[in-house]
């Protein structure tokens, strides 16, 4: 029974505890009792609490037998990204600074999601804070990615797609700034959907780069996906940047089947150029000629702009924000405070230096340093600036296409250590993903094939290969339409990790 | 190993001379004035970000910067003449919260996460000598 459930998708778990083939609390126990045998090669996990799952299972299934049940995430285990707020459970962004914090209250998304009866199912492995590209700047150790144990699932997200990729969750939460839940739901195989800036909420979620970060989805499925965003999304005076769409929020499960196009889908030339492995271009290309095929008018655009200036920009932006929000943890009021400071001042420098990691450093240093006094106008001004041009570009192709196809990563899982020590390769592999971001997009990544596993003989493995679907603001409607129509063609979303 | 300039250094020199008070505040920077480089003086950042660095992590730091800084330099070549700054990418401006009072976090909750904490209030070593 376990194996039979831990790969089903939230759809069809919502059918069986709809029908009273199967209890919340059995499921809850499906996913325990795998993440029990897994979790110790997979590493995704950074804490769980078992007991409070099993309870608020119970508590479904109580709701349900008195026909009080509350729609389709009633019953159904999520994990959270250990940057979410989750009340009287541990949140500590994968950082020695906050490795005994204890959230005091509840993220929006974490209201809405009890509100609908899902169970928040452990806090999930990431990158410090959720910078970097590879899960492996985390305080608590590398997570594994499912499919060939000594890759990186990518990031910062990586726990979050692995869970979900090794059977571990059914859905996941993650955050993404510049790529960081696309990024890893390519390397793992399964869907990431990151939704335009401001539809959900950020009240809860520990800040790294506010005008970036955006909390969304990962799923086995596209509909999963739109489940979970429909239960997410929303208004919240809580948070400052949030939108309120006038006509309401779409019943993005309902309407993306109802959606049938044909769209017209711009592809981008210069994403693939120089640097993106042939076996991702070949699969990409396949996608894009399924939709070709299926009388999607195919566009080839030309972004010269986003691809060349994208990623400098972000780095940019993205630290001199990071340095700014990072401030807060200064050892006086919440986090790590160290023992050997000498006056209050010494306990800023050293609390500071003993709690955060390699890549938050050099990212707190280079923020400071490109807002600093004489730096601002050359540096922080001038990529705000760049950023204008790169949505005006993105906004140029929108006239003429409804969204972009893409490939999600130039190349697929590396090797666990194979980028640590070389900050910049790191940074390049979010190429594809950064511009989204920067522009306040929704993307939306989805597996498109597997890389070949030629030297089988030597442990090579077959790796997932990402598809990445770029959408207008706040049209995650035909995004995920257009996405699940290439899915529901395809059977790579079947397909798991052998563990 | 890369390296950039920093045609601008010389004002951010300047500036602390004419204030001495501000460079007391900032102690790094008095190795700054004497040593003028073209390179990011980590010293002086890493005290502006009140961070302590290890020598080893300054080195480190100064050589992964320069190759990150040098690689972002690609930037100058972009014309912003009349470019307006993006800081957000939200439709949404001036945004107000209503004048509606509501209740905060308890004092227990918010003193569960402090390092030390003394008569319900958060306890730090002595600022004042």
């Amino acid at each position: 029974m376990t194996e039979e459930l831990i790969f089903k998708s939230v759809a069809e778990l919502a059918t069986l505890l709809e029908t009273g083939k199967v209890t919340s609390v059995a499921l809850v126990k499906a996913f325990i009792a795998r993440t029990q045998a897994v979790d110790g090669r997979v590493k995704a996990f950074n804490s769980r609490d078992e007991a409070n799952a099993l309870a608020l299972a119970h508590a479904s299934d109580e709701r349900r037998t008195q026909g009080q049940a509350r729609g389709p995430l009633d019953g159904i285990p999520i994990g959270f990204k250990d940057v979410i707020s989750v009340d009287g459970q541990p949140l500590t962004c994968s950082s020695k600074m906050l490795a005994n914090y204890v959230s005091p209250y509840d993220a929006t998304v974490t209201e809405k999601l009890k509100a609908a009866g899902a169970i928040p199912w452990g806090r999930l492995n990431m990158d410090e804070f959720a910078m970097g590209s590879s899960t492996e700047n985390s305080a608590f150790g590398a997570t594994a990615n499912p499919w060939d144990l000594t890759r990186v699932p990518g990031g910062s997200s990586g726990g979050s797609a692995a869970a979900v990729a090794a059977g571990e969750a059914p859905v996941s939460l993650g955050s993404d700034t510049g790529g960081s839940i696309r990024q890893p739901a390519a390397l793992c195989g399964i869907v990431g959907l990151k939704p335009t800036y401001g539809l959900v909420s950020r009240y809860g979620l520990a800040a790294f780069a506010s005008s970036l970060d955006q909390i969304g989805t990962f799923a086995r499925t596209v509909e999963d996906a739109a489940i979970v965003l429909g239960a997410i999304a929303g208004h919240d005076s809580r948070d400052s940047t949030s939108f309120e769409i006038k006509t309401g929020i779409p019943d993005y499960r309902t309407e993306l089947k109802k959606r049938a196009g044909p769209w017209r889908l711009g592809v981008p030339k210069e994403f693939f150029g120089q640097g993106l492995d042939p076996e991702i271009s070949t699969s990409v290309r396949q996608a894009i000629d399924f939709y070709r095929k299926s009388g999607c008018e195919i566009r080839e655009v030309s972004m010269p702009f986003t691809s060349e200036y994208a990623v400098a920009a972000y780095y940019i932006i993205a630290t001199a924000e990071c340095s700014s929000n990072l401030a807060r943890y200064d050892g006086v009021r919440y986090g790590h405070r160290s023992a050997n400071a000498t006056n209050a001042i010494d306990l800023y420098f050293k609390s500071r230096a003993e709690g955060f990691g390699e890549e938050v450093k050099r990212r707190i240093i280079l923020g400071t340093y490109v807002l600093s006094s004489g730096y601002y106008d050359a540096y922080y001004l001038r990529a705000q600036k760049v950023r204008s041009l790169i949505r005006d570009e993105f906004m140029r192709v929108f006239q003429d296409c409804d969204a972009l196809l893409s490939p999600t990563t130039p190349t697929a899982a590396f090797k666990i250590g194979e980028k640590a020590a070389d900050p910049l390769s790191m940074y390049l592999s979010d190429i594809y993903t950064i511009g989204v971001n920067l522009a306040g997009l929704p993307g939306i990544s989805i597996p498109c094939g597997f890389t070949k596993a030629e030297g089988a003989w030597w442990g090579d493995k077959e790796l997932p290969i990402g598809l990445q679907i770029i959408g207008q603001p706040f049209r995650e409607t035909d995004l995920l339409a257009i996405a699940h129509r290439y899915e529901q063609a395809h059977d790579w979303h079947q397909r798991h990790p052998t563990l | 190993m890369v390296r950039c300039r920093y045609p601008k250094a010389r004002v951010l020199i300047f500036l602390p001379i004419a204030n001495p008070a501000f460079d007391r505040l900032l102690g790094g920077l008095s190795v700054f004035i004497m040593n003028p480089s073209p390179e990011m003086n980590i010293e002086y950042v890493a005290n502006l970000a009140r961070l302590a660095l290890t020598d080893a992590e300054k080195t480190r730091f100064s050589q992964q910067l320069g190759e990150i800084l040098h690689y972002v330099e690609k930037l100058k070549q972009v014309d912003v003449t009349g470019v307006e700054p993006m800081a957000h990418a939200s439709p949404v401006f001036n945004v107000w919260a209503a004048d509606v009072p509501v209740d905060g976090l308890s004092v227990e909750k918010a003193l569960q996460n402090a390092p030390s904490q003394r008569d319900n209030l958060i306890a730090i070593p002595k600022v004042m000598e």
